[in-house]
């Protein structure tokens, strides 16, 4: 059965990138002797868990429906799914005639998003040959500005945050703000700032999704 | 030993290309099951084309807004990791958040080569990590699938959950901003400032242009760092 196959192949590849995501980190061990501590791992991995957990386990569920077992399994692993795989699902899917969620759209949903996983990894090995060529011949007024790339970038997502849902996202952006604010002037290190900064983010969500409830509901 | 020339290592290169060999194998796998299934079920060949003809072309606006992230990410944390990072499931986005994360970590001395090498090391591990966590979580809720959707749907609001989700990120992303801007010199602040108002103006003027909402960060990340390496 097709669903079967792909579960079971979907097992056998993921568990393999797994392994492969950490080949760079032991070859600088191998390599050059370079290594966190047990403990610097242990600190990297609760910083990860804490900032990006969620999105773990929520994300791949939440998509699953629209995607099936088999695209699932190709678009969590080479990742971008809400902004590429999924449109080109759809788009392949329009263009056969056929609906989502029957397992003619699920053998098209798989089919799309192998052929998006091989595009992506055409395109960008491409990019990454010339794209070196391309760095070492930049002059060095050009390659200054790289140093603000990162402000540019969260200056950028913050905005796109809170144009996208302002009720829902400016409290949390004003709160984020604050509590580094104050836990940076209390001293404290950046991995705990991260979590504090996310799990007080929590309960102001919490707060106003329950403020919005109560207003959708006036006068129970 | 020179840093970037560590970061460009043919070690490096053979160590990160397994990855995209991995994704690439996975998707001729698929692909084979998926031609085979489709013609069981009876989809036209022609219906077959048509379909993956369509995915490429939807596939290619977001692919250039990933290769202008792959180039910005290869100045930083240099080719192999840019290559490998960009093919999977890291985002561009996660990536530079990490190598800004992890700096505070660091034990060795600031700006001597072991800082340099200890750093990329903390920085690629916590990639993997991130990778490996986005790669189990999928695993384990491929596996639950539909059984999970149902009791996480039953026993709390739908609504609730999707806010919550999406409220880490934009949690995240504020603490990632102010912590670059904070306390830094007046050039960090209008690359923030930039990359805001043209993100601003970019929704504002074409929010229903598709293809340029898929451009938008890419443009405003060059908006931002020019108008601050014009300002330094």
């Amino acid at each position: 059965m097709f669903d079967k196959k792909c579960l079971r192949m979907g097992l056998i590849t993921m568990g393999g990138a797994v392994v492969a995501s950490f080949l760079p980190a032991l070859y600088l061990y191998f390599a050059y002797g370079v290594i966190p501590t047990g403990a610097d791992i242990a600190s990297l991995f609760s910083m990860m868990a804490a900032s990006f957990a969620v999105g773990w386990l929520v994300q791949p569920i939440t998509f699953y429906p629209a995607l099936g077992i088999g695209a699932s399994c190709l678009s969590w692993t080479t990742g971008n799914v809400a902004d590429l795989r999924m449109p080109a699902i759809s788009a392949a899917q329009k263009a056969a005639g056929i609906e989502a969620g029957t397992p003619e759209g699920n053998v098209l949903s798989t089919m799309a998003a192998a052929t998006t996983n091989i595009v992506t990894v055409a395109f960008l090995t491409v990019i990454t040959i010339i794209g070196s060529g391309l760095i070492a011949l930049l002059p060095e007024s050009v390659t200054a500005a790289f140093s603000y790339i990162a402000p540019a970038i969260f200056g950028a997502i913050v905005v796109d945050y809170a144009m996208k849902n302002l009720k829902a996202n400016l409290p949390l952006i004003i709160s984020g703000f604050i509590v580094y604010i104050v836990l940076k002037m209390a001293g404290l290190s950046t991995v705990w700032i991260t979590l504090l900064v996310v799990i007080i983010g929590m309960f102001v969500s919490r707060g106003v999704f329950t403020l919005q409830a109560k207003k959708d509901k006036p006068a129970a | 030993m020179d840093i970037s020339a560590i970061k460009n290592s043919p070690g490096m290169w053979i160590a990160s290309g397994v990855m995209v060999l991995v994704i690439v194998v996975q998707a001729v796998l698929f692909m084979r099951a998926a031609k085979k299934e489709a013609d069981q079920l009876g989809i036209p060949p022609e219906k077959q084309k048509e379909a993956k003809r369509s995915a490429v072309v939807a596939a290619i606006g977001p692919t250039i807004a990933l290769s202008i992230m792959l180039i910005t990410l290869m100045a930083s944390l240099g080719g192999p990791t840019a290559w490998m990072r960009m093919n999977d499931v890291g985002s561009g986005r996660t990536e530079l958040a990490i190598a800004s994360m992890v700096g505070d970590m660091v034990s060795a001395e600031a700006g001597t080569p072991e800082w340099d090498l200890q750093n990329m090391s903390y920085a690629v591990w916590a990639q993997g990590i991130d990778v490996a966590g986005w790669l189990i979580g999928a695993m384990v809720m491929i596996v639950a699938g539909s059984a999970v959707t149902k009791t996480l749907n039953e026993k709390f609001d739908p609504k609730w959950i999707k806010l919550l989700m999406g409220g880490c990120l934009v949690s995240l992303f504020s603490y990632l901003l102010i912590n670059q801007v904070y306390g830094k010199a007046p050039p960090f602040a209008i690359a923030a400032v930039g990359g805001g108002v043209s993100m601003l103006i970019l929704n504002k003027l074409f929010g229903s242009n598709k293809r340029l909402q898929e451009l938008s960060l890419g443009i405003s990340i060059i908006v931002g760092a020019v108008a601050a390496a014009v300002a330094a």
